[in-house]
Formats: structure tokens, C-alpha cells, sequence
């Protein structure tokens, strides 16, 4: 039956060779080079992969089979597969790594959610009772120990590593559990058959627990490739037996039921977990193959008769997932039960199946290109009545499955409003506690202290109002030398610290600070230190107080009004001025005072003088204290201005 | 016991009997059993060679031209290839080259090289001459076998050999692919391969086949 195909239908042998062109053969799994060169260009990848990502080559020839709809969808891909990557490559820098204490705390999560409620892993537990009834305690904690570590290893590696990094990791742990098994005393007793039955048992349980994050991880491409190998066979769904040239006598109905019990098999595996029970899935349905060949060859079938079958099958099936199921036995199998076997072989088979759908063409159909592109598009239909209705088993499959997605979206929409209900609810109950919350604080909170407040609010927000205690002095003292004369003597004196108050600006802190009240105690202390009027001084002021409450609030006000009307600049610099007083005016250091503000000191004198000098000339007792003080605190020019503006609406203010 | 298990690709030319080769050695196993066999392009067959038994899991592979871009796929992990030609299409010598090249640049481990002429019962059409064939095949490093599917000979000596060959390999112990038991239950290896119920059932039958084989052959192991 070979010997009557056309050798101009053969394949080309320059489109097998190495894309490299190093005259070595290619291989489609490694993206058509020879062994040497793919293994190059992985390590090259490898190196750039710091920089852009390796994993966008879908072929030219998934290229044209996106549909416009898929084009969009595959941009939401591809940024999903870069936050992924981005995510790794964080995770990659140490710094991201070293948190260990959270990330493991995160681990365990993952752990705890990954093997809680799966029926799964309980229906394996009774699968296996048998054998573990048969082997000792300790075998079994050892085992069960061995998992826990092999789930940990994964795990550690789930984030930072590429998937082909973990599948390595996978593989490994197989090995060591392996050689575990060998060395370990715990297991001498154990029959190879038995070890065998563990291996499997752990290989098992671990990727049906890890499952979810193994299985067509979001780092990868592989389900864009299921995607367009999906629409590839919906495409070839007219390719029929005889074209395979495969001998499937389907006029026997046992061979259509075969037909029928492969298909079921194939698309079984997407719902399998564990890597082997994919691999079952594949060998029940290749041994089906198999029968159904030998109804129709009437003796045992070969390799030239079961592959066109397979693929046959395959494209009858259109398995979901096919590509991931692929990529994650390929990486997660037990490598020693993937290379050799029956499992191997068909697994083998189905790859080249798949290979041999993605790129056929005319000529692997051995069908003019004309029939063929008529075919493809949709011009020509197959006519056969049993290719239809195999055509319609595949929709119906394509049916069941969607109707279970529907389903399933249909749940979480449903879980997904009983949510956002949930929390509306929440919301406004968080709203009602907080209204209630604040009114019952409203409630502890006695409004009276309100009018307290404001007054602080404005002084604290002025860096000017430095200049408002200055004011009041002068202006009290006023009055009160023409009141007495031993009292004017005081007022003089206190004028001559007037200037120490602006700027020595002690009330700076405490003005802000503390509310009015304070004002006068800050008062109290700048009047303290001038060891000269001593308790006169202070009962003075402190009588000042009282009447200085009556005036405070306007007082403010007109200071405030002048805040505003003095530049900024004066304004911060002042400020700095005095914060820089502040020190000198507690100490009371004069002659230090004196050297740090001399330079300055020669315009401060005149503004103040001109207020003062009329009311003070005659107390010269005093003078000493009276040169120091100037000197000291004529500083700021500007200040001074409003300083003694200050002063001059103030007392202006007092005498209205 | 010593076990070892490996893998065994057919490749060869197009039409060249590469399954004619495998469905006689198998048919001739399982003809003495009455399980039906339902296929011929995969099986496991075990030989005793003396004190050791080597499992073979013989690979057919779709010789069609449409799957030659496949064929890595099916010699990945191989430790033995059975490369076959026909001895009256000279090109078909040369694809076989074509094959014994591809391998030695795709496969890494070390693996046993076994050339086969077949249908030498067209005897009067011969084109590739015993001695090229030969020459070439010690080139190489490999065993030249000739043999009939028709009239069924040559083709126990290819298996046999090529169990031979892979027993030298072991010694060598380079392979690490080929899987090696040293066991003292000589079953376990057997039921540990698992669900090969298929073809798997013959094992017993094979295994008695085979002692004859060894004991057949036992004198070449010396020379
Ligand atoms: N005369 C003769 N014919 C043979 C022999 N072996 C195989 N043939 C014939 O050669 C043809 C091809 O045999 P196959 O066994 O299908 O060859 P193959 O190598 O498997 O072919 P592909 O799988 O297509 O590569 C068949 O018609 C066989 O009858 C032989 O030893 N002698
Ligand atoms: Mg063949």
C-alpha cells in the first residue's frame, strides 16, 4: 500500500533539515532545528531572557489561523503573561526573597488551600488503601513525609522558577524519591512492584494537589497553542479516513462503537489530573485504536496503520486543552514511565498526531491544493453521512463542554452578586455604625470648647504672630503711667523688654501650643526673666491678663489682618529670627545676644525708639538693661516695622 | 538477577520491511499463545542471555515520507537502533546512512547500531553488496545482519544481537537512559513495567522462546 504513493507528494528534504541550515536534520518540537542548534539557541535565550521574553513565538502559521475576535483576546494574553513574567522576574531579585518569614507563611496558605476539599486526592487515598495496608507504619509516614517535602521543594520554586526550571525541580524529586526508596532500610522489605506503586502514588497525589498551578500556567504560551490547535482541527473536521489513508471499516458497527469509546477516551484526559492518568487516558485510547484496526486489517495492525488512525481520532476529537495536556505530561510525568513503555509509545504517537495536524498540508493528504484549499474553505463539504455525523459529535462534544463552562460561569456570576450584595450590605451597615459612632462621640464631645479652639487655630497658622504679644504690653503700659508713676517706671521697663519680646518671640511655641489662657502664662514667663521688675512686674501682668482677655479676640483679629498684609518672605524670615532668639531670651545672655545681632542691630533702634523714647526718656535708671536690649533684638527690620505697627494698632485698638 | 530494560527503534527507508521485520519476530513470539495480538509497532519481548535478562521495547515507527519530520520524536531515548535498508534499492543504502548520521548527531548517550539487508531472498537483484554493507556497518561501529520477513530468516539474530550489544553497554555502564535491575526477585522488574496487558501477556511465552535463543547463541557472546 506504500509503494503505490506518489513520490512527488513526498516531503521535500530541505524542509526537514535544520532551519539553521547546518545540514542536520530539524525538529518540529524544537521549533525546526537540528539538536545541536535548538540546544544553542536555548542557551541563548536563556541569556536574553533578562530582557525581552522568549515565549511570544507562535509560529507564522498559528499567525494566520487567529480570528479576529482571537487577536484581541490574544493581547489580554499576552499582558497577562507578562504581569506573570514580571512577577517572576520580581521575585527573582533577592531583595523580594529575603522576606522568608511571609513567603512561607504564604506557602502554607498555598498549601492548605491546594490539598483542602479535593475529592480527588481522598478518592486516591482509597485507591492506594490497599497497598498501604500492605506496607509498614513507617513506610507509610516515610512516604507521606517525602510528599510534604516534595510539595514544600515545589512550591519554593512555584514562583521564582520558569516552568521549565520546575518541571526539572518535579523530575529530580522523582529521582531522589527513587533512590530514597532504594537506599532507605524502611523500604528493603518492599517488593519492586511495590515500590513502583509508591512512586506512582506520590507522583500522583503531589500533581493532583499542585495541579492547579502546574496545569497551563499563565506564564506560558500553551494556551494560545491550545487555542489555535483547537481551530486548526475545527478547520480539518473534513478530513476523513480515506484521506488519512487509514483503514477504519466503518460500516461494522463495532468499529464505529471503537470509533466512538477512542474518542471518549481522548477528550477524557483534559479532566484527569495526574500526569499518569492523562497517560492512561492516551493508552485506553490508543489500545482501542488498536482493536478497532485489527476489526478492519483483520490481523495485528502496525505502526503505519495506528498512526494515521491516531490522528484520525485526534481530529475527530478536538481533545480541549490538548496542547497543555501535552506540554504537562511532557514536564510532570515520571520521566522513566514517559521515555519508555506502552504509555511512552502512544504518548509519543499522539505527539507526532498533533505535530503531524498543525502542519498538514495537500501534499501530507496526498490531495490536490486546489481540493484542499476548496476544503478548508468551506467550499466543498465531505459527503459522507458517517464523517457528518462524526463532524456533529465533535460539536456535540464542543456542546457538553461549553454548556459546563456556561454552567460553571453561570455559579460564580450567581456567587458573584450574592457577594457584591453581601458587601453593599456591609457598606451601608459600616456607614449606620459610623454615623452612629460619630454622633455618639458628638454626643461626649461638648460643643463649648469650640469658641477655645479658634483662637488657637489662627495664631498657630501665623508665623507672624510673634508680633502680637508685644502690642498688648505697650499699650496696657500706657495707661498706667499716667495712672501712677511707680507703675510707668515698671511699663517703661517692660517697653524696654518689649523689643525683647517680639523678638525674642518666646510665645512662639507655647502660643502655638496652647490656647489663649496659655498666652498670658507665656507672659507670665517672658516677664519673669527680667530679674529687675521682679514680682512687680509679674502681678502686673498677671493683672494684665484679665484685661487682656476682654481685648484678645480683636486683638487677634487685627494681628491676623496684618499676617496677611506682611510678605512671605518677611514672614518666614522673621519667623527664623526669632525661633533663633528663643534661646537668648530664656538665658538671658545679653552680651551673647549682643554679638549675634549686632550687624543688624543699627536699624532695629529707630523704629521702636520713636514709640518708646517719649514715655521712657526720663529712666535712665534702668539704662543699662534698656542699651542691651535693642542691640539684641534689632535684628529684623522688617519685624520691627510690624512689630511696632503692631504695637501702634494695638494700642490704637486699646485706646478706641 | 541482572535486568535491563531498553528501548529499541526500527527506522529505515520507506518500503524497506521494517514492520514485515517486526510483525514476523512478533508473530513467531505470540503464535505459540493464544492471546490475540492487536498490535505490531509496539512490543516488549524479554531475552536471556546467560545470566541476564534484557527487556526490549521495540519502536516501530510509520515509515511513510509524510511522518519523516516525526522520526526524532520516536528515537529520543533510544539505546538500540535497528536501521534497516533493502538490499536491492541501492538509495535505500543510502538512507539508511542518511538515518545512522541523523542519530549520531541527535541522540547524546551511547546507543547500539544494528544494520540490517533485508530481503535477501530477492537475492538475484542484490544492489548493496554484503561486504559494502559490512565495511560500512564496522564504520560505524555497528553490527551488519542480512534478512528475509518473507522467508523469515536473519531477524531472531538481529534481536538477539542487538540484546547482546546492549548488555556490553551496561557493562559500560555510560548509558544512564538504559535502565539497569540488579534484583534478586527476577519477577519484580516484569510487573513493575505495569499495564502492558496488551501485549504484555506473551511475556511468558517470549521468555521461553528466548532461553532457547541464549542457549542458541551463547557461543558468539565468546568470540
Ligand atoms: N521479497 C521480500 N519482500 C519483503 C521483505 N520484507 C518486506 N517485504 C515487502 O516490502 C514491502 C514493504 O514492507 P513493509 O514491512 O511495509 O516496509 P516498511 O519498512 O515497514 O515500510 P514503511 O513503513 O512504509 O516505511 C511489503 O510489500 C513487503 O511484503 C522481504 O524480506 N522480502
Ligand atoms: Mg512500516
Amino acid at each position: 500500500m506504500y509503494s503505490k504513493k506518489n513520490p512527488s507528494l513526498r516531503i521535500n528534504e530541505a524542509d526537514l533539515k535544520c532551519k539553521n541550515g547546518c545540514g542536520y536534520y530539524g525538529n518540529e518540537e524544537w521549533e525546526g532545528l537540528c539538536s545541536k542548534c535548538h540546544h544553542e539557541h536555548l542557551q541563548r535565550e536563556r541569556l536574553k531572557k533578562t530582557g525581552g521574553h522568549s515565549g511570544l513565538h507562535h509560529g507564522e502559521r498559528d499567525g494566520d489561523k487567529h480570528t479576529k475576535s482571537a487577536v484581541g483576546f490574544s493581547k489580554f494574553e499576552e499582558k497577562k503573561r507578562q504581569q506573570a513574567e514580571k512577577k517572576t522576574k520580581l521575585l527573582k531579585l533577592s531583595v523580594f526573597r529575603k522576606s522568608s518569614n511571609s513567603k512561607d507563611l504564604i506557602r502554607s496558605e498555598q498549601f492548605q488551600e491546594l490539598y483542602s476539599a479535593t475529592p480527588e486526592l481522598e478518592k486516591l487515598k482509597q485507591d492506594y488503601q490497599d497497598l498501604f495496608s500492605s506496607v509498614s507504619q513507617s513506610v507509610e509516614r516515610d512516604v507521606l513525609k517525602s510528599i510534604n517535602s516534595f510539595n514544600v521543594n515545589v512550591l519554593k520554586n512555584a514562583d521564582i522558577g520558569t516552568i521549565d526550571e520546575l518541571s526539572e525541580v518535579v523530575q529530580n524529586l522523582y529521582q531522589v524519591f527513587a533512590k530514597r526508596m532504594e537506599a532507605s532500610i524502611i523500604y528493603t522489605d518492599l517488593s519492586q512492584e511495590k515500590k513502583e506503586m509508591l512512586l506512582d502514588f506520590v507522583e500522583k497525589y503531589v500533581m493532583t494537589g499542585l495541579y492547579r498551578i502546574l496545569f497551563c500556567p499563565p506564564s506560558t504560551t500553551d494556551e494560545d497553542k491550545d487555542l489555535s490547535l483547537q481551530n486548526r482541527i475545527r478547520q480539518l473536521n473534513w478530513v476523513n479516513a480515506q484521506h488519512l489513508d487509514c483503514s477504519i471499516n466503518e460500516t461494522q458497527s463495532e468499529v464505529c462503537d471503537l470509533v466512538y469509546t477512542a474518542i471518549a477516551d481522548i477528550i477524557g484526559m483534559d479532566s484527569a489530573k495526574a500526569p499518569q492518568d492523562k497517560l492512561s487516558c492516551i493508552v485506553r485510547c490508543c489500545r482501542n485504536i488498536f482493536l478497532l484496526l485489527q476489526q478492519s486489517v483483520g490481523g495485528p495492525a502496525s505502526a503505519d496503520e495506528f498512526l494515521p488512525a491516531l490522528i484520525f481520532i485526534v481530529l475527530k476529537a478536538n481533545p480541549a486543552r490538548l496542547k497543555s495536556n501535552i506540554n504537562y505530561i511532557t514536564r510532570f510525568c515520571n520521566a522513566s514511565r514517559l521515555m519508555s513503555g506502552e504509555g511512552g509509545y502512544y504518548f509519543t504517537n499522539l505527539c507526532c498526531a498533533v505535530s503531524f495536524i498543525e502542519n498538514l498540508t495537500a501534499e501530507s493528504l496526498n490531495m490536490p491544493v486546489e481540493e484542499f484549499e476548496q476544503y478548508m474553505s468551506g467550499e466543498v463539504i465531505p459527503t459522507s453521512t458517517w464523517e457528518s455525523a462524526l463532524m456533529m459529535c465533535e460539536g456535540m462534544h464542543l456542546m457538553y463542554e461549553q454548556l459546563a463552562t456556561l454552567d460553571d460561569l453561570h455559579n460564580r456570576y450567581t456567587r458573584f452578586g450574592e457577594g457584591a450584595l453581601a458587601l453593599k450590605e456591609e457598606m451601608q451597615k459600616f456607614k449606620i455604625d459610623i454615623a452612629d459612632e460619630v454622633a455618639a462621640v458628638l454626643a461626649r464631645t461638648p460643643l463649648t470648647i469650640q469658641p477655645r479652639k479658634t483662637p488657637t487655630d489662627i495664631d498657630s497658622e501665623n508665623p507672624t504672630c510673634e508680633s502680637l504679644p508685644p502690642p498688648i504690653v505697650p499699650q496696657i503700659v500706657a495707661p498706667q503711667i499716667g495712672l501712677e508713676p511707680d507703675s510707668v517706671k515698671k511699663t517703661e521697663s517692660a517697653e524696654d523688654s518689649q523689643p525683647n519680646i517680639t523678638a525674642a518671640a518666646l510665645p512662639h511655641d507655647y502660643l502655638s501650643l496652647s490656647s489663649p489662657l496659655v498666652f498670658s502664662h507665656s507672659l507670665d514667663e517672658l516677664t519673669t526673666p527680667d530679674d529687675i521688675f521682679g514680682a512687680q512686674a509679674l502681678s502686673f501682668v498677671q493683672g494684665l491678663t484679665s484685661i487682656n482677655y476682654d481685648i484678645d479676640l480683636s486683638d487677634l483679629s487685627a494681628d491676623n489682618s496684618y499676617a496677611e498684609d506682611v510678605p512671605a518672605a518677611d514672614g518666614h524670615k522673621s519667623s527664623a529670627m526669632l525661633s533663633l532668639e528663643v534661646k537668648p531670651a530664656e538665658e538671658l545672655t545679653p552680651s551673647l545676644l549682643d554679638n549675634t545681632e549686632s550687624p543688624t542691630g543699627d536699624l532695629l533702634p529707630s523704629p521702636i525708639k520713636p514709640l518708646c523714647t517719649g514715655e521712657y526718656q526720663g529712666f535712665a535708671a534702668q539704662g543699662w538693661q534698656i542699651h542691651s536690649i535693642p542691640c539684641e533684638t534689632g535684628d529684623t527690620p522688617s519685624l520691627n516695622s510690624d512689630a511696632c505697627g503692631n504695637v501702634d494698632s494695638a494700642s490704637s485698638q486699646f485706646q478706641t | 538477577m541482572r535486568t535491563i530494560e531498553a528501548k529499541v527503534v526500527v527506522l529505515g527507508a520507506q518500503g524497506v520491511g521494517k514492520t514485515s521485520m517486526v510483525v514476523r519476530y512478533v508473530g513467531k513470539m505470540f503464535s505459540h499463545h493464544i492471546s490475540p495480538t492487536i498490535g505490531a509497532s509496539f512490543f516488549t519481548c524479554r531475552l536471556n542471555v546467560e545470566d541476564t535478562r534484557v527487556k526490549l521495547q521495540v519502536w516501530d515507527t510509520a515509515g511513510q515520507e509524510r511522518f519523516r519530520s516525526m522520526a526524532p520524536m520516536y528515537y529520543r531515548n533510544a539505546n538500540a537502533a535497528l536501521i534497516v535498508f533493502d538490499i536491492t534499492q541501492y538509495e535505500t543504502f543510502d538512507a539508511m546512512k542518511t538515518w545512522v548520521k541523523e542519530l549520531q548527531r541527535n541522540v547524546l548517550e551511547p546507543m547500539v547500531l544494528s544494520v540490517v539487508g533485508n530481503k535477501t531472498d530477492l537475492e538475484s537483484r542484490r544492489q548493496v553488496t554484503r561486504e559494502e554493507a559490512l565495511q560500512y556497518a564496522a564504520s560505524i561501529g555497528g553490527n551488519y545482519f542480512e534478512s528475509s520477513a518473507v522467508n523469515d530468516e536473519g531477524i531472531e539474530d538481529v534481536f538477539l544481537n542487538t540484546a547482546i550489544g546492549l548488555i556490553r553497554l551496561a557493562q559500560d555502564s555510560l548509558c544512564s537512559s538504559l535502565r539497569i535491575y540488579d534484583l534478586s526477585d527476577p519477577m519484580s522488574p516484569v510487573s513493575s513495567v505495569g499495564n502492558e496487558s496488551g501485549v504484555g501477556q506473551n511475556h511468558h511465552s517470549l521468555q521461553m522462546t528466548s532461553v532457547e535463543h541464549a542457549e542458541v547463541e551463547r557461543p558468539r557472546l565468546c568470540c
